[in-house]
């Protein structure tokens, strides 16, 4: 069995790599984990891991070679290292089993004419067997492993993927492989199904390391299938890069209590407020053009019971924290019920994705075409910080991180918008001033 | 056919027998001149006079102790127990002495008592008035348990069960009395013991009874359209149960989920799903999953009562959690 071994995306704007040195000759044996090779991308050097055991069948791609993320570059033949691993493994239970019925003999023989040993009664290998019949031990060896494999569908030894019971019944009767077939349920569960489909030749190319690539979501299928493919195009269409802040929300939480809104409410706010400063930032990248938006209508990443929605705060650059704080709550409220129209869900210019309740640190978010700027929010902790008397003291620190759209932002802009987001979140009375002279007007 | 309540059909069911078998008479709390406390013996007296039609009086122990009785004698009686939770008062003749006469006689004596009792949640009674119990009956073997979710069923099964020579706990739900169904006229018998299938589906199968039937089949309207087929078997009865139809489900679906109104703990969703475990292990591509009430004494208060109990939402959801 072959595996190609194709030139792996090693950062996100990686479309090319070239192959600097082969650490492996064809023939060469290798193990997981091994240095393959040394690949140079748009931003550095850096080694390319084996995944599977094997031996290197064929070299594709000379030293000095450029090539696209997923040109195939190697061929690994690993048949004969699974087979070996097998042989060996095979060989260390057979070894395991004679040692064992050794022992549960002389055990025998010691309790002779007493009652049965426990132990004796509960080893796999039937005690009856072992008694009134000894067999050769190779001979010994092979019912027990079949016993074994009947029962979990595994071969002996084997590390097999979660399979539900009806698909381990099927493969063994269709004489599948578990191993090279795709789980589609829960926690890349092989289901009857996934057999069908490996039975009937649909699964090509074998599944490395599949199961742990299925979804595991329990949430709503429909949803996750929007979601995926959304984020699928989001991951390999834009060139992500990301810069963080920590933000010191004393103010904020200080006025929070007193004026009955949530911390999101006025990273909302100050996020609104930041776009109408730096409105490049608002901007939708679209036939490979950025181009500034004119209203500015915030998506609120909102997790539920039946997975994750967008609601949108449209044309929301004239809006006091109040309204923020009263819009977002009742699209929240819609999103749990499920009462989200379309239309509530459509057009949205940047996305803030909250995780700060769920006590997440900092994370980065994946940002949805063609927006082309995304804020990820984490919890405000206590750290220490040194004020600027010199004087350390705790403070509730946020952590806010930019994902932005390479072809349409650089660094610069990036830090500049951050810069007034924090300004705005570190003296809040601002948006509160503002927020209230509109209501009034 | 006409179109009546689970009410009326119950009413049918005991005025047919009745009129058919002279051995037949109904006892218990204000089933006569009151004409039971959900008007399910309304018009009886009248027709059969109080020589079948027994007011009896506060005493679960006495009404269900005579009525063994009469039964071993060669009667026919039919106890009415105004909730299931009052059948707890009578638990010492009930598993004493019904549900093992037989037995201990070796057989020489039968014991044809049906015991019907209402329950079940969703009516703000309280928790001394709310449970449902089928479970704890269904422990004890010697008692058929008959559990009806439809008019229909309500009637075909009380006929049965009345004829049925064993003794047989007849538990209703209170909140299906008023739900109307079509109902065959005269002779219309469903044998105990056998399942329903009363939505069909090809992806999983939800195991149920009595009012959950209907929870059910809203959750499998919201589950279709998250492309979801679910299948709703109604047991309608616990003893005899009927696996088989739950395994060829199982077989067609390959995951079950139960759904019960009672206590989740050690309820009869636990059972199936052992049995299922037993019978049908190779046939599954997930765990059985199991949706029950919270394990609580049923809340009085509205919100909390309705929290206490499964609704379809929660049952549509326990079911995304196998996909």
């Amino acid at each position: 069995m072959a595996t190609e071994i194709t030139m792996p995306k090693l950062s996100d704007t990686m479309e090319e790599g070239t192959i600097l040195k082969w650490h492996v000759a064809e023939g060469d044996r290798i193990a997981r984990g091994d240095i393959i090779a040394e690949v140079e991308t748009d931003k550095a050097a850096m080694e390319m891991e084996a995944f599977e055991d094997g031996t290197v069948a064929a070299i594709k791609v000379a030293e000095g070679e450029t090539v696209p993320v997923g040109t195939l570059i190697a061929i690994l033949d690993v048949a004969a290292a699974k087979q070996e691993k097998k042989d060996k493994e095979e060989k260390q239970e057979k070894k395991d089993k004679e040692e064992k019925q050794e022992t549960e003999k002389e055990e025998k023989e010691e309790k002779k004419g007493t009652a049965r040993a426990p132990a004796a009664a509960k080893t796999p290998v039937k005690p009856e067997a072992a008694e009134e019949e000894p067999q050769p031990a190779a001979q010994g060896v092979a019912p027990a492993s079949r016993k074994e494999e009947a029962m979990t569908g595994a071969r002996p030894g084997g590390q097999t993927p979660p399979a539900s019971p009806a698909a381990r019944r099927l493969a063994r009767e269709k004489n599948v492989d578990l191993a090279r077939v795709r789980g589609s349920g829960p926690g890349g569960r092989i289901l009857v199904a996934d057999i069908e489909q490996a039975e009937a030749g649909a699964v090509k190319g074998p599944a490395t390391a599949s199961s742990a690539a299925a979804p595991t979501s329990g949430k709503s299928v429909k949803i996750r299938r929007i979601v995926a493919r959304k984020m699928v195009e989001a991951w390999e269409t834009i060139p992500h890069f990301y810069v963080t802040v920590a933000v010191d929300m004393t103010d904020v939480i200080r006025f929070r209590k007193d004026l009955k809104v949530s911390i999101n409410d006025f990273i909302v706010a100050a996020t609104i407020r930041s776009l109408q400063e730096h409105s490049w930032v608002n901007s939708h990248h679209l036939d490979g053009e950025a181009v500034e938006q004119a209203r500015i209508n915030i998506a609120m990443a909102v997790a539920t019971d039946r997975g994750l929605y967008n609601p949108v705060l449209k044309d929301c650059a004239a809006f006091s924290l109040r309204d923020i704080s009263r819009k977002s709550q009742s699209l929240a409220e819609k999103a749990h019920l499920g009462k989200l129209t379309p239309e509530e869900m459509q057009d949205g210019t940047f996305t803030i994705s909250n995780m700060g309740m769920l006590g997440v640190e900092s994370f980065s978010a994946i940002i949805t075409p063609p927006q082309v700027a995304a804020l990820a929010v984490g919890t405000a902790r206590g750290e220490l910080v040194v004020d600027e008397h010199g004087e350390s003291t705790i403070a509730p620190i946020l952590r806010l991180t930019l994902s932005a759209d390479h072809r349409a932002l650089d660094g610069a802009d990036a830090a500049e918008f951050l810069a007034t987001l924090k300004s705005y979140l570190e003296a809040p009375v601002v948006l509160i001033a503002c927020g209230s002279a509109e209501e009034e007007a | 056919m006409a179109e009546i309540t689970c009410r009326e059909a119950l009413n049918q069911a005991l005025r047919e027998e009745m009129e058919r078998d002279s051995s037949i008479f109904i006892l218990g709390e204000d089933v006569g001149l009151y004409e039971g406390s959900f008007k399910v013996t309304k018009g009886l007296l009248a027709k059969f006079g109080e020589k079948r039609v027994l007011d009896t009086p506060i005493a679960e122990a006495g009404i269900v102790g005579l009525a063994c009785g009469a039964a071993m004698a060669g009667l026919r009686p039919i106890a009415e127990l105004m909730t299931v939770n009052f059948a707890i008062v009578a638990m010492d003749q009930i598993f004493n002495h019904v549900a093992v006469a037989s037995y201990m006689f070796g057989g020489q004596v039968r014991v044809p008592l049906t015991i019907r009792a209402p329950g079940g949640a969703g009516h703000q009674l309280g928790a001394q008035h709310s449970h449902s119990l089928e479970a704890l009956f269904a422990h004890c073997p010697g008692l058929r348990v008959v559990v009806p979710s439809v008019p229909a069923d309500a009637k075909g099964l009380l006929k049965s069960a009345i004829r049925s020579d064993d003794p047989v706990l007849f538990l209703e739900h209170e909140g299906l009395y008023g739900v109307k169904g079509e109902v065959p006229e005269g002779e219309h018998l469903v044998p105990l013991g056998r399942a329903d299938i009363k939505r069909s589906g090809r992806d999983v199968t939800l195991v149920t009874l009595s009012r959950m039937v209907y929870v059910c089949l809203e959750a499998a309207e919201q589950l279709a359209k998250e492309g979801i087929d679910a299948e709703v078997v109604d047991l309608r009865g616990l003893n005899p149960l009927d696996m088989t139809t739950v395994l060829a489900s199982l077989r067609k679906t390959r995951r079950a989920v139960t759904v019960e109104e009672s206590w989740l703990s050690f309820g009869w969703g636990g059972e199936i799903v052992a049995r299922i475990m037993e019978q049908g292990f190779d046939d599954l591509d997930a765990p059985v999953l199991r949706v029950g009430g919270a394990d609580v004494p049923m809340p009085y208060n509205k919100h909390l009562e309705k929290s206490a109990i499964p609704d379809a939402a929660r049952v549509a959801a326990r079911v995304m959690e196998l996909f």
